[in-house]
């Protein structure tokens, strides 16, 4: 699967959302997912993925936080290629 | 780690916007009454007026952002608690200038409105799936908010009464001090290490040192509270410990910010800096002119920390619930806001603080100044949003 990274630590507010929300309009599913890398957890883009259908999985490593976006139907995937525990 | 499929949908923009109308309301009529009256009745139309409003819109949109949790009816849980702290806080305010008895029914109103709001944020905040210093901060101060209102609906009952015991001067000072530092302060503290690396681009504060902090000015606002009843000195040694322990939040912020890593200006950050800057000046003030300090701590610190976050928050909600329904043409967050007018409104913010100290009646111009220019800054973001609300979403239109 392709893997989409968008580094948003350094962006401000909305910037980092619009960053992500577009990333996801090219997200395929069973083809790519997107891996945003932020200084925390953007938990109002989290809001807006009920509607889209879309899944996250946040992974802290150190200070950054690493968060997988990816459709319902490639969970078993992300899993194995992310091997973040708890998942 | 935090997985799942999405956390409950933000309130409608309207639940917070009706709290930060309300709160410019009594901030404009706080500012007219300092003509006339600086005495305790005004006091409350701008903590409770002012600040409380504001920050019960912005703990009612914070709670699915910070812990995942909303209220249930959140449009009609704003105006049910809006309203009663409205009308709260007129009868409070009437009760000093036509009869005492007012302050009765006044009391009830708050209890209802306060209470109410409080009582569900806490049980909300205890629910909450997971925790995190700011959620223990935002608990720690709205426990303190509640035993504030106890003590405040105490002291108003009994002025109600005309029979303002000798507990009266007791419990006053510790009304004020879960109202200013419990209530008011820990709050800030908590919400600012969400907004400080979310807003500027900064380092997030050590885990470890959020939480530390957090236990600790609670800790010593409780010990604030209790050594009064024990031994004189330990009461002084423990509010100055307190009044050290917010120094030290403000050193750390102050340093977190000078660490930001885009050094743009902009008066949103000057706001946080003078707030911040604001906690240096209490120690001393305490000592020599209590007066000035209650000033700085609301004006100087509080105030100007919610003005500051008043200029990000709603241009940002403007914006996100705008983009929520698939519009993206709309102006951006900074293009919302006119920054030469937030600039004007920091320095007569700060000028009327200071004219407050030496004299009411040179403060009450500036500060409805100050108010006029914060609510003109403030409509443009709200009318984009109110005109986008009338358009067709393009989602619907697909």
């Amino acid at each position: 699967m392709r893997e989409i990274v968008v580094d948003t630590r350094e962006f401000e507010p909305p910037a980092p959302m619009q960053m992500v929300l577009s990333e996801l309009q090219s997200m395929l599913p069973g083809e790519s997912f997107v891996h945003q890398i932020h200084r925390m957890e953007p938990t109002m883009l989290f809001n807006r993925l009920k509607p889209m259908g879309i899944e996250f999985v946040v992974d802290k490593r150190g200070d950054e936080y690493h968060i997988y976006y990816f459709y319902p139907e490639d969970r078993e995937k992300i899993r194995e290629i992310i091997d973040v525990p708890g998942t | 780690m935090f997985q799942g499929l999405s956390l409950d949908q933000a309130p409608p923009f309207e639940a917070p916007l009706i709290f930060f109308a309300g709160a410019l309301f009594f901030g404009l009529f706080g500012s007219f009454v300092l003509f006339f009256d600086d005495s305790l009745a005004t006091l409350h139309l701008f903590t409770i007026g002012f600040l409380m409003l504001v920050m019960f819109g912005a703990l009612q949109q914070m709670l699915p952002v910070v812990v995942g949790v909303r209220f249930e009816k959140p449009l009609r849980a704003a105006l049910l608690a809006f309203f009663s702290i409205f009308f709260g806080v007129l009868l409070f305010f009437a009760a000093f200038w036509l009869d005492l008895s007012l302050l009765f029914v006044g009391v009830l109103f708050l209890l209802v409105g306060i209470g109410g709001f409080g009582m569900v944020t806490l049980l909300k905040l205890l629910k909450a799936p997971y925790s995190s210093p700011t959620v223990i901060a935002m608990r720690f101060s709205l426990i303190f908010l509640l035993l504030a209102l106890l003590l405040g609906a105490h002291l108003g009952s009994s002025l109600g009464l005309m029979k303002a015991s000798q507990s009266f001067s007791t419990l006053l000072p510790i009304h004020a001090l879960f109202a200013g530092f419990g209530w008011i302060g820990l709050l800030i503290v908590g919400v600012s290490f969400q907004v400080i690396p979310m807003f500027y681009v900064t380092p997030e504060l050590d885990e470890k040192k959020r939480g530390y902090l957090t236990y600790a000015l609670a800790a010593l606002v409780v010990l604030s509270a209790i050594t009064p009843f024990i031994h004189h000195k330990a009461a002084l040694i423990s509010f100055i410990t307190l009044l050290f322990g917010f120094l030290f939040f403000g050193l750390l912020t102050l340093r977190q910010l000078a660490r930001r890593k885009r050094a743009i200006r902009e008066p949103t950050i000057l706001f946080w800096q003078i707030g911040l800057i604001s906690l240096f000046a209490m120690p001393l003030l305490f000592f020599y002119d209590p007066r000035a300090f209650v000033i700085v701590g609301i004006f100087g610190f509080a105030m100007s920390i919610v003005f500051g976050m008043l200029y990000k928050i709603i241009p940002f909600l403007a914006w996100f619930h705008i983009s929520s329904r698939g519009f993206f043409d709309m102006p951006t967050m900074k293009e919302m806001i006119d920054e030469r007018v937030a600039y004007i409104q920091l320095f007569v913010h700060i000028t009327a603080t200071l004219a407050l100290i030496v004299q009411p009646q040179i403060a009450a111009p500036l500060m409805i100044l100050s108010f006029l220019l914060l609510g003109f800054n403030l409509l443009r973001p709200v009318r984009i949003y109110f005109n986008y609300k009338k358009r067709p979403s393009p989602f619907e239109m697909r």
